[in-house]
């Protein structure tokens, strides 16, 4: 294996692991919790 | 018949009175003297002078007589010579070994080529030519090279402005030449050689690394595509382990239902439920909304998991609404009646959920009264909507799924977007027929 690859496998591991650890902690950065605040609220049909 | 040590003599400069080394006699016809530049008659029993330069002696990279290891034989570099074809210029070293013959190291923009030449013609394929089992692809034709600078030994008589017709052929790492004259024809393989390799042999310095707006060589091979292709097996071998994290992780677990009402421009109504125990560490919680009465209308719905024993909240909020209609291009309808909550990380402990509904009407159907407090007509009527709650423990993140498949796939997109630019910047110096999707194919080739 060459050293990019080694590199590469290193970084994949991790990503790996950041998505293991984000998993068992019931994390997401996209989640709605928290969200809310300040947040657009528009009503309404859009339809034309 | 080979020429041993022995065949070294020496001569004096016509010009200059120089004492000059000759290092493959029987072989040279051609020296420069190396104190003053001038270009000796070597057959000529009084060594007559061919053209005198006036030049500065040029500064060679390898001084003429330094020796070095390549590929498991010791080398003499007897000659130089530069060359141009117009556009680009290069040097020439001839490099001698009396037991091995001669070879020639071709230096061009940094980068160090190892030429051979060839005694049989290539065999011809098509366009291609085969030498062994490599195929070359055409890429400069109907170039002139022509002679700009000499010193040293040759096997025939140099003279700056001496021109060949060159066409040239590459693979990656490889590059095929025909050099011909009126007289003669001569096939040269030339074989890119690594910094370490030249760098060990010769001591020069190693070839610049290529950066997008430098012109590569014809006969570089990407140094990308190797990483591109050592990459995938990694890049697919994640993927499929993220798959198993994903499948292993995001389940709900526990459910448990909840519902209340509102009434459309009413107040809002609000509900707290629990108590929900959370066991575990750091967990999501999933929350699905359903308004299954809602139409002309939407249901403004704000979760909160308060902990009993903090009071921390963690709120999220949904917006359920669905409109109906009919025109002229017949019934439409828009909005959801449902949507899926998901609250992150959330710490052990025990919790309330509390919930806030207001619910809205949109549109004329119904009564309506004014309402002195919002200064606004408001519904008045209309039957209350019925807001379902479904609260489970833990929660599927597929953003998180995708962010990790991007980070995944973003280094070797990156070397993609290289390769390409690299092969773009390549394949714009080929001569003849504009590049094809062969000419890519082989610029992924290994040398």
């Amino acid at each position: 294996m060459s050293r990019s690859s080694f590199l590469y496998a290193l970084w994949c591991l991790g990503v790996l692991g950041l998505y293991l650890a984000a998993a068992s902690q019931g994390y997401s950065p996209f989640a709605d919790g928290g969200r809310t605040a300040g947040a657009y609220r528009a009503y309404g049909p859009t339809h034309k | 018949m080979s020429p041993d040590d022995s065949s070294v003599r020496t001569l004096s400069c016509p010009a200059c009175g120089g004492t000059i080394a000759m290092r493959a006699a029987g072989y040279t016809v051609t020296l420069a003297c190396e104190y003053c530049g001038t270009l000796i008659d070597a057959t000529h029993p009084d060594a007559r002078i061919i053209t005198r330069y006036h030049e500065v002696q040029a500064s060679l990279a390898i001084p003429l007589g330094t020796r070095g290891k390549l590929r498991g034989v010791e080398w003499e570099a007897i000659g130089w010579l530069q060359r141009t074809d117009g556009w680009a210029a290069w040097d020439e070293y001839l490099l001698f070994n009396p037991y091995a013959g001669y070879r020639w190291l071709i230096a061009q923009n940094g980068h160090w080529s190892l030429g051979t030449m060839l005694t049989a013609m290539p065999q011809r394929d098509g366009g291609d030519l085969i030498v062994g089992r490599r195929r070359f692809s055409p890429f400069y034709s109907g170039s002139t090279a022509r002679v700009t600078r000499v010193a040293g030994e040759f096997y025939w008589r140099v003279k700056v402005g001496e021109e060949v017709r060159a066409t040239d052929y590459v693979r990656p790492g490889f590059m095929l030449s025909l050099e011909q004259d009126d007289r003669e024809k001569s096939w040269t393989i030339s074989e890119l050689l690594t910094g370490q390799e030249i760098g060990a042999a010769f001591d020069v310095a190693p070839p610049p690394a290529w950066l997008p707006g430098m012109t590569p060589l014809a006969h570089q091979p990407s140094p990308y595509a190797r990483r591109i292709k050592g990459w995938w097996p990694i890049a697919v071998l994640s993927f499929v382990a993220l798959l198993v994290l994903a499948t292993l992780f995001g389940w709900t677990a526990q459910p448990q239902g909840f519902s209340l009402s509102a009434i459309p421009d009413g107040p809002t109504v609000s509900q707290t439920f629990g108590p929900i125990q959370l066991p575990l560490g750091r967990q999501a919680m999933t929350v699905e909304v359903e308004t299954p009465g809602v139409e002309q209308g939407w249901v403004d719905v704000d979760v909160a998991f308060v902990d009993r024993k903090t009071q921390d909240s963690y709120d999220a909020y949904a917006l359920n609404e669905h409109y109906s209609g009919r025109d002229s291009d017949g019934y439409w309808s828009e909005g959801a009646r449902a949507q899926t909550l998901k609250v992150t990380s959330l710490p052990a402990g025990t919790y309330d959920l509390v919930v806030d509904v207001q619910a809205h009407h949109w549109g004329s159907s119904g009564s309506f009264a004014y309402d002195t407090a919002s200064g606004t007509y408001k519904a008045e009527g209309l039957p209350p909507v019925e807001i379902v709650l479904t609260v489970a423990r833990g929660a599927r993140f597929a953003s998180n799924f995708w962010l990790a498949m991007l980070m995944i796939l973003v280094p070797p997109l990156l070397m993609l977007v290289l390769h390409i630019m690299f092969e773009n910047a390549r394949l714009a110096q080929k001569d003849g027929s504009p590049a094809d999707a062969d000419d890519w194919l082989q610029g992924m080739q290994s040398p």
